[in-house]
C-alpha cells in the first residue's frame, strides 16, 4: 500500500493534526512530518535547509496572518497608520515565495487560507468597512493569494473556514500554555480534509452514486402514497430538504459524477414519477441508468456496475433504508455505503460529508459524462442488432486521433492518468504539474488519444508516455478510458505506441506491464496482442514483427 | 465531591485526549496510570492537552471553574499529576 509523505510548516503547535494524520486508517495513508515551529518563511526560502534533505509528496502550510502579512496587525489594532499598499506588497511577497517553491518542489503544496485568531474574531460594525476592517482586509488578502497562486499546477489554496465552523474551536488555556489555537475537533476535520485532497489527486474518487428513490430522493412512498402526495417541494420543510438534496445531487453530475436509481417500486410508476412530479429537480435524463425492479439491490448493483462497466470501488449506494444499506454492505464490501441520517434535514450536510467526489478540474468530457454513457448505451443496443462483433466495429466508424500533449490538454490528461484503472499499463499516478514536468524533458513523450464514432465524440480518453534510455525504449504509460474498450481501439493504440517507440531503430521497445487488482483488462490484452511476452510480466516488441 | 465522580471525569477528559495521541503515547483509564511527562508516557504538550481537557469536563458536570495548571498545584507535596489517583484526589481537595 503506498505511503504519502507530507510535511506540514506552521507557525502555531499542530502536534494534534499530525497525531490525527498519523493514526487515521483512511486512504490514502499518509505519514506527516511536523517542520520546525514557527519557521514557515525561512524554510520555504531556504532550499538548503536540512529540512529539505528528504524528499516529500506533499507540502501543508498552515500560518497565521500576521506572520506573513505584519501589516494586518495595524488592522486588528485599528492604527490608524496602517498601509493598505504595503500590505497587498506582503502578501505578494509571500506569494512570491510559495510560487518559487512551488517551480522547484516535485509535489504538491497545500496551504490553508488565512483566518483571525479567535482572540480577534468579535463583532465589530467596522469590520467591512475598507478603510480598516478587519473582514474586509482578510478577505482581500485571501482573494490575492488565491488569485495569484491558482495559475500553479501544483497548488492548492483550501478552505480553512470548513475546519474552523467546529463548535468549541478555540481554547485560550491550550493558546497560551502550548500555543495550540484549536480543539481537538478542527485539527480532526483538517486532517479529514488533507486525506480529502490527497485522494483527489490521486484519482480515488467516487464516480456513481446509486440512490434509491422513496425517502432518498422524495418523501413518502410511491407505491402507496401516488407521486401527487409525495413530499418534495411545495413550501414543506420535509419537501425542501428533499429538493435540496437532488439539487445537491444535480450539481455533481454537473462535475462529471454519474447518478444510477436502484429501487423496489414498479418501473413504469416510478419514471413516470420522476416525468410529471413538478418538484422533481432530477429528470430522467440525469440519471445514467436505473434498475427499478423487485430484486435484491446488490445483484442490481452489480448489473449497473457492468452495464457502466465501472468497477465496484468507484459506486456510493446511497438509502434510507438500514435493511438495505445492510443487505449491500454484506454483498459488495467495495461499494460504499454511508450510513444515511433519518432526518432528510440532514441529507445534503451528509452528502457533502462523504469527501469522495472532488477533481481539481472539471472539464468538457466531466460535464458531458452522463450523456456519453447513454450515447454508448446506443452503441451496445446497436450491437445486439448486428450480426457480429466485426461487423460492429466497423460500423462504428471509430476515428483515432492523437495530440503530444500540450498546455491546453495537459489537465484532462493528468485526470485521465490518475483515474483510469481497468486498461493501464504501469497504473502510474502523477500531479498535473509533475506530467508536464517531465513532458518538457527530451527523454520522455506523451501523446493523448481521441475517439470518435458515427454515435458520438468520446473526447479524450487516451494517454501513451515513452521514455527514451540508454539501450531502450520505455513505454511508461499506455491507457484507455473503459469507455472505449472492445472496439478495437486497443490494437489501434499499440499500433500507435509501436510506431513512435521504434522510430530510433536502435533500441529494443519494452512495454513493461505492472500488475494491480484491476488492471487485468490490459494484461489479457498484451497477452494476445503481436508483443512477446519477457520476464517479469514485461512485454516487448521485437523487431521480426509487422504491425 | 465523591471520588468515583471525579474519576469518570478524568476518564472522559483522557477519552478526548487520546483522539490526539499516537497510539503509543495514549493513556489508559486506570488509577495508577502515571501522567508526569518526566516519568511517564505523556508528553509536556498531551499533559496540558489533559489539563483543559479536564478543566472543561468539569466545568461542564459542576458549572463551577477548576484550575489545573496555577503555580499552587506545583507546590504540593505529592505531585498531583503522579497518576490519575492523586490527581483525583486534589481535584477533591480543591473543589
Amino acid at each position: 500500500m503506498s505511503i504519502y509523505s507530507l510535511l506540514c510548516l506552521s507557525d502555531f503547535t499542530i502536534d494534534p493534526l499530525i497525531a490525527y494524520l498519523n493514526e487515521s486508517s483512511e486512504q490514502p495513508i499518509i505519514e506527516p512530518f511536523n517542520g520546525p515551529f514557527n519557521q514557515v518563511i525561512p524554510i520555504l526560502m531556504d532550499a538548503h535547509h536540512e529540512i529539505w534533505n528528504q524528499k516529500y509528496d506533499s507540502v501543508f502550510l498552515w500560518t497565521y496572518t500576521e506572520s506573513i502579512c505584519p501589516e494586518y496587525v495595524k488592522v486588528l489594532e485599528q492604527d490608524d497608520s496602517f498601509d493598505s499598499d504595503k500590505l497587498l506588497n506582503e502578501v505578494e511577497l509571500f506569494a512570491e515565495i510559495i510560487k518559487t517553491k512551488a517551480q522547484s518542489f516535485d509535489g504538491n503544496i497545500f496551504i490553508a487560507d488565512l483566518h483571525k485568531r479567535s482572540f480577534h474574531s468579535r463583532f465589530s460594525m467596522n469590520d467591512w468597512k475598507s478603510t480598516n476592517g478587519a473582514s474586509y482586509w482578510l478577505a482581500k488578502i485571501n482573494l490575492l493569494l488565491a488569485d495569484s497562486l491558482s495559475e500553479i499546477s501544483n497548488i492548492f489554496f483550501l478552505n480553512a473556514q470548513n475546519w474552523l465552523q467546529k463548535e468549541v474551536l478555540y481554547h485560550p488555556k491550550l493558546w497560551y500554555m502550548g500555543k495550540v489555537p484549536f480543539s481537538n475537533t478542527v485539527f480532526e476535520a483538517t486532517a479529514k480534509d488533507l486525506k480529502f485532497a490527497m485522494r483527489t489527486l490521486l484519482g480515488q474518487s467516487k464516480k456513481l452514486i446509486v440512490l434509491d428513490l422513496d425517502n432518498t430522493l422524495w418523501g413518502g412512498v410511491l407505491g402507496e402514497e401516488g407521486y401527487e402526495n409525495l413530499r418534495l417541494g411545495q413550501s414543506n420543510h420535509i419537501g425542501e430538504a428533499f429538493v435540496d438534496f437532488q439539487l445537491a445531487l444535480k450539481k455533481l453530475k454537473s462535475a462529471g459524477i454519474l447518478l444510477a436509481i436502484c429501487s423496489k417500486n414498479d418501473e413504469e410508476i416510478a419514471l413516470e414519477a420522476i416525468e410529471k412530479h413538478t418538484e422533481m429537480v432530477l429528470k430522467e435524463e440525469d440519471f445514467v441508468t436505473h434498475r427499478i425492479n423487485w430484486k435484491d439491490k446488490s445483484d442490481n448493483i452489480i448489473s449497473i456496475a457492468e452495464e457502466l462497466n465501472i468497477g465496484l470501488q468507484s459506486i456510493v449506494f446511497i438509502d434510507d433504508s438500514p435493511a438495505e444499506q445492510d443487505q449491500v454492505r454484506k454483498q459488495l464490501s467495495e461499494v460504499m455505503v454511508p450510513e444515511w441520517p433519518k432526518d432528510p434535514a440532514y441529507y445534503c450536510g451528509a452528502l457533502n460529508e462523504l469527501k469522495i467526489f472532488d477533481s481539481t478540474s472539471i472539464s468538457v468530457e466531466d460535464r458531458q459524462k452522463t450523456d456519453l454513457y447513454k450515447i454508448e448505451q446506443k452503441r451496445q443496443e446497436y450491437k445486439v442488432n448486428v450480426t457480429s462483433k466485426q461487423e460492429w466495429i466497423i460500423s462504428l466508424d471509430v476515428k483515432f486521433r492523437t495530440e503530444s500533449l500540450s498546455k491546453e490538454n495537459k489537465a484532462r490528461a493528468a485526470q485521465i492518468l490518475n483515474k483510469t484503472n481497468q486498461f493501464n499499463l504501469t497504473t502510474r499516478r502523477m500531479a498535473e504539474n509533475d506530467l508536464w514536468v517531465l513532458s518538457q524533458n527530451l527523454n520522455h513523450r506523451f501523446w493523448v488519444v481521441y475517439i470518435e464514432d458515427k454515435f458520438g465524440n468520446y473526447g479524450l480518453c487516451g494517454l501513451v508516455g515513452l521514455e527514451k534510455k540508454e539501450e531502450e525504449i520505455l513505454i511508461t504509460d499506455f491507457l484507455l478510458s473503459c469507455r472505449v474498450l472492445g472496439r478495437g481501439v486497443e490494437d489501434t493504440l499499440l499500433n500507435f505506441a509501436v510506431e513512435e517507440g521504434t522510430k530510433d531503430h536502435c533500441k529494443d521497445l519494452h512495454f513493461p506491464f505492472k500488475a494491480t487488482q484491476k488492471n487485468n483488462a490490459c494484461r489479457l490484452f498484451l497477452e494476445t496482442s503481436k508483443l512477446k511476452k519477457g520476464e517479469d510480466d514485461s512485454f516487448f516488441w521485437d523487431e521480426g514483427l509487422c504491425l | 465531591m465523591k471520588q468515583d465522580q471525579v474519576v469518570q471525569m478524568i476518564y472522559k477528559a483522557i477519552d478526548e485526549v487520546n483522539k490526539s495521541l499516537t497510539q503509543d503515547v495514549r493513556l489508559e483509564k486506570k488509577l495508577d496510570e502515571v501522567l508526569n511527562p518526566a516519568k511517564g508516557k505523556l508528553s509536556s504538550l498531551g499533559l496540558i492537552q489533559l489539563i483543559v481537557a479536564i478543566e472543561q469536563e468539569f466545568a461542564k458536570e459542576t458549572s463551577e471553574h477548576i484550575n489545573l495548571s496555577s503555580s499552587v498545584v506545583f507546590e504540593q507535596e505529592v505531585d498531583p499529576f503522579e497518576n490519575i489517583e492523586t490527581l483525583t484526589h486534589y481535584i477533591i481537595s480543591i473543589a
